[in-house]
């Protein structure tokens, strides 16, 4: 794959590929156990569900955190010292406790005994500044990350090595890949951008804008159950599409002022909302109405 | 000989046997001349005759369809595997943000034997870089075409 004309970043990410460099590939034992938790009043920004535990994983600022009661009570999954904020998770197809995490300092991390240990998978990747995290929709171990004015890069070994496959939409801010039909390939690739949502098979073959939604998307996510109906959060509100992102209506928003900063869909059909000040709202009929999660 | 010599000599063939068994083989020309002349007669009118695809093929029609993309290294043909490219043309690809229900790459497994496609394939293959040429040698290697499967 070339990987020519890629702007060397080294000085300026000479700090963290120091913090990374003194990271052992394998983070074990670090002595943290679950607890039991409240969220704080910080964005949401990453959220995922394990479906073979049935678990809604929500991250941000302060961490990562775990609800099996759909968000009525939460506990705390342990991240290493100094982890720093985390803008993506995802979980694995078929997943057994597996979770992936990014962040901006640092990387793409992995546990797979829910957070007693993690694995730095950064080996391959140009620095550890990931904004955007996707799991392959049916591939347990491909996973994509995006590192800001450098590109996507593809492992197909959970983790263990990477390879740069595009240089991808500018400014993503998250990543989904489905499983809707028609790809050449194993499916495709939605980025939320600074100014709408973009398009791709997993072949990386060409980006498209994905119908018209204009500014900033905040939060994008797909059914698991109908991989054409999509979901997308901008400042104008909340759209839905059920054509792949051709067209998109506007449906109804979570009852909140505070911005939508992520968007999730369970394969139970349950539509995931996260907010700018900790709140997490759930639609189970499609964004035609809402109520607070745990309630 | 002395063992310096014997050491560095043996280095020397572990690289380049490493090398050799790490790149992609060489295309073998009866495979190139058959597909360049079934490209010619088939592909051409829509790809272009040395493979430059049209000129918008980025940019959807008022169809919703894709126009024909180019094969070389600006394409993306090379990304696809052996098995993904025998796939394509002997069945044909819809886009699915096609407006319309016909195929945006035709299906050619009527008109086509599987020789003939698979020497199409290997035509295509002369037309991109050695980087690409490695990467879909590589995207292969699991993906081959359907008659080199195990």
């Amino acid at each position: 794959m070339p990987e020519t004309n890629i702007p060397s970043r080294k000085a300026a990410w000479l700090p963290r590929l120091a913090l990374a460099a003194v990271m052992p590939a394998l983070i074990a034992g670090h002595g943290a156990a679950a607890q039991e938790a409240e969220l704080a009043p910080t964005p949401i920004e990453a959220m995922a569900y394990d479906a073979g535990s049935k678990a809604l994983l929500v991250g941000g600022q302060n961490g990562l955190f775990r609800s099996t009661d759909e968000g009525q009570t939460w506990q705390t999954v342990p991240l290493p010292p100094g982890a720093g904020e985390i803008a993506a998770t995802a979980v694995p197809a078929r997943s057994d406790n597996a979770i992936y995490v990014a962040g901006p300092d640092m990387g793409v991390l992995r546990t797979d005994d829910r957070g007693e240990s993690w694995s730095n998978l950064n080996s391959g990747l140009p620095n550890p500044h990931v904004t955007a995290l996707a799991a392959h929709s049916t591939q347990p171990d491909t996973v994509y990350a995006y590192v800001p004015e450098t590109g996507i890069y593809r492992s197909q070994d959970a983790g263990k090595s990477w390879k740069m496959m595009d240089r991808g939409p500018e400014g993503t801010s998250h990543l989904i890949h489905t499983n809707m039909e028609g790809s050449m390939e194993s499916g495709w690739l939605y980025a939320a951008t600074p100014d709408g949502t973009r398009v791709s098979m997993d072949c990386f073959c060409l980006w498209r804008d994905a119908g018209n939604l204009s500014g900033p998307i905040t939060g994008l996510a797909f059914d698991p159950q109908h991989p054409k109906h999509l979901y997308a959060a901008s400042d104008a509100g909340l759209f839905k599409s059920t054509d792949g992102g051709q067209e998109w209506i506007k449906v109804s928003s979570p009852p909140i002022a505070a911005a939508v900063t992520s968007l999730m869909m369970a394969p139970t059909g349950v539509l995931y909302a996260g907010a700018d000040e900790g709140e997490i709202f759930k639609s189970s009929d499609g964004a035609a109405t809402w109520e607070r999660a745990g309630e | 000989m002395n063992r310096p010599f014997v050491a560095g000599t043996l280095v020397a063939i572990t690289i380049s046997t490493a090398g050799a068994a790490e790149g992609p083989p060489r295309l073998e020309s009866e495979q190139i001349e058959l597909g360049r002349k079934v490209y010619g007669q088939y592909c051409a009118t829509c790809h272009g005759s040395r493979g430059e695809g049209a000129a918008n093929w980025q940019e959807q029609n008022d169809q919703g369809e894709l126009p024909p993309p180019p094969h070389g290294p600006e394409g993306h043909t090379w990304r696809h595997a052996d098995a993904a490219l025998y796939h394509t043309i002997a069945k044909g690809w819809r886009d699915p943000f096609n407006k319309t229900d016909r195929l945006t790459m035709p299906a050619f497994e009527e008109i086509l034997t599987p020789d003939e496609i698979r020497a199409v394939s290997t035509y295509l293959k002369t037309l991109w870089t050695e980087e690409q040429r490695q990467f879909q040698w590589e995207q292969s290697e699991d993906r081959p075409f359907p008659n080199e499967q195990n």
